[in-house]
């Protein structure tokens, strides 16, 4: 074969090598999923906390998607905001300490809620937080986490009383989230809302 | 006959298929696009989602070479199946990457060689959607009509439907065409 064949074979196999582990409940078939972005809002709503934000309708059905890649990465994909006990068990049984908090619209978790990790926790993410072809939000992180930090994923609520998703690196333990009613214009994760630009998700 | 549901898990099966089928995939696009580095893009894709769609083959849906056209089709029509899609997007295997100077010659090489069936294949565009696909992997690809059907996934008796009316359309354009053999036609554009 080709130096080019040879090459293509040697990835596709380390592709064969890594299936997903998890794809939680079948999310390709469905019609009438939405997952629907807010436009300029994300960047309202962009704090220095969170990595990247985006915006969600109500009323999407339950799934998930959660990928050990070959190079080691872990992408994550959600589909609808429901099940993050099943996204957060699963991430934790690839190694990735993680907090999955979905919340109503309107409700946040009391702040502070966890002490937020360096930056260099933020070098986790091999990929910006972004929204595939058919409106699922994905992001891509390493594979190798910083010792005693953990991945927060939580739903968050605009000023608009838009649901949105952030993702955030915590150091040491998350406590419990104490549910309490969002303020109108509250940033990701509880956080202010900022005034700079946020990562993606938004288009 | 393999079974193909092991080489969306099984590296060593796949492999065996790869290495079967890897030359008639890349024929299979040279005969459809120009660009060497495109025509790499697309290889890679075609067999990214052969292991994306590998699991849900089944013998009732055709031989694998009937199945691996219908799918390289797709791929090459931008018609990919999403999961296909998804798992590229995640696997970034990027067919141009691997390319080094002696493989853009054996590229162009293949390419140069697949010439008038590109020019077919451009004619095959003004046909309708459902018989240019039949034609298409009958006189291109070299697939019995039959075979043709089950890659699309029609029956026999529509495939030669589809195919008698292309035939009857095409002819009025291209008078050089000799389409009346069910398998593996000369073509000439």
């Amino acid at each position: 074969m080709s130096n080019f064949e040879e090459r293509l074979l040697r990835e596709l196999r380390s592709l064969v090598e890594a299936p997903p582990i998890d794809r939680g409940q079948p999310r390709l078939i469905w019609p009438g999923r939405r997952l629907v972005l807010a436009g300029g809002l994300a960047a309202v709503l962009a704090a220095a906390a969170a990595t990247g934000v985006f915006f969600l309708s109500a009323g999407t059905q339950a799934a998930y998607g959660v990928t050990r890649n070959a190079d080691g990465t872990v992408t994550v994909e959600i589909d609808s905001l429901s099940d993050a006990a099943g996204l957060q068990a699963t991430l934790r049984a690839i190694g990735v300490n993680a907090v999955v908090q979905y919340l109503p619209a309107g409700k946040t978790c009391k702040q502070p809620w966890f002490t937020p990790a360096g930056a260099a926790a933020h070098e986790m993410h091999q990929t910006a937080v972004g929204r595939t072809s058919d409106g699922a939000t994905r992001f891509t992180i390493s594979g190798n986490q910083p010792a005693g930090t953990t991945l927060v994923i939580s739903t968050q609520t605009g000023p608009g009383r838009e649901q949105a998703l952030g993702i955030a690196w915590a150091e040491g333990p998350v406590p419990a989230c104490q549910v309490v009613d969002a303020p109108a214009g509250s940033g990701p994760l509880g956080g202010p809302p900022a005034d700079g630009s946020t990562t993606s998700g938004q288009g | 006959m393999q079974e193909l549901a092991e080489i969306a898990s099984d590296p060593d099966a796949f492999e065996r298929f790869y290495r079967q089928h890897v030359e008639a995939v890349q024929r299979f696009v040279a005969r459809r696009v120009d660009d060497p580095f495109l025509a790499a893009d697309l290889t890679a894709d075609v067999f990214v989602a052969v292991i994306a769609s590998a699991g849900s083959y089944r013998r009732s849906r055709g031989e694998p070479v009937a199945w691996l056209y219908g799918i390289a089709r797709n791929v090459v029509a931008g018609e990919r199946r999403r999961n296909a899609k998804e798992l590229r997007n995640v696997a970034c295997v990027r067919g141009r990457a691997l390319v080094d100077e002696e493989d853009l010659a054996a590229l162009h090489e293949r390419i140069d060689s697949e010439s008038s069936a590109r020019s077919l294949y451009r004619e095959l565009s003004r046909l309708p959607a459902g018989e240019r696909a039949v034609l298409e992997l009958v006189a291109l690809d070299g697939l019995s009509v039959g075979e043709a059907g089950r890659a699309l996934g029609i029956g026999g008796v529509a495939a030669r439907v589809r195919l008698h009316r292309a035939r009857r359309r095409l002819r009025s354009r291209l008078d050089l065409l000799d389409l009346g053999r069910s398998d593996v036609p000369e073509v000439t554009a």
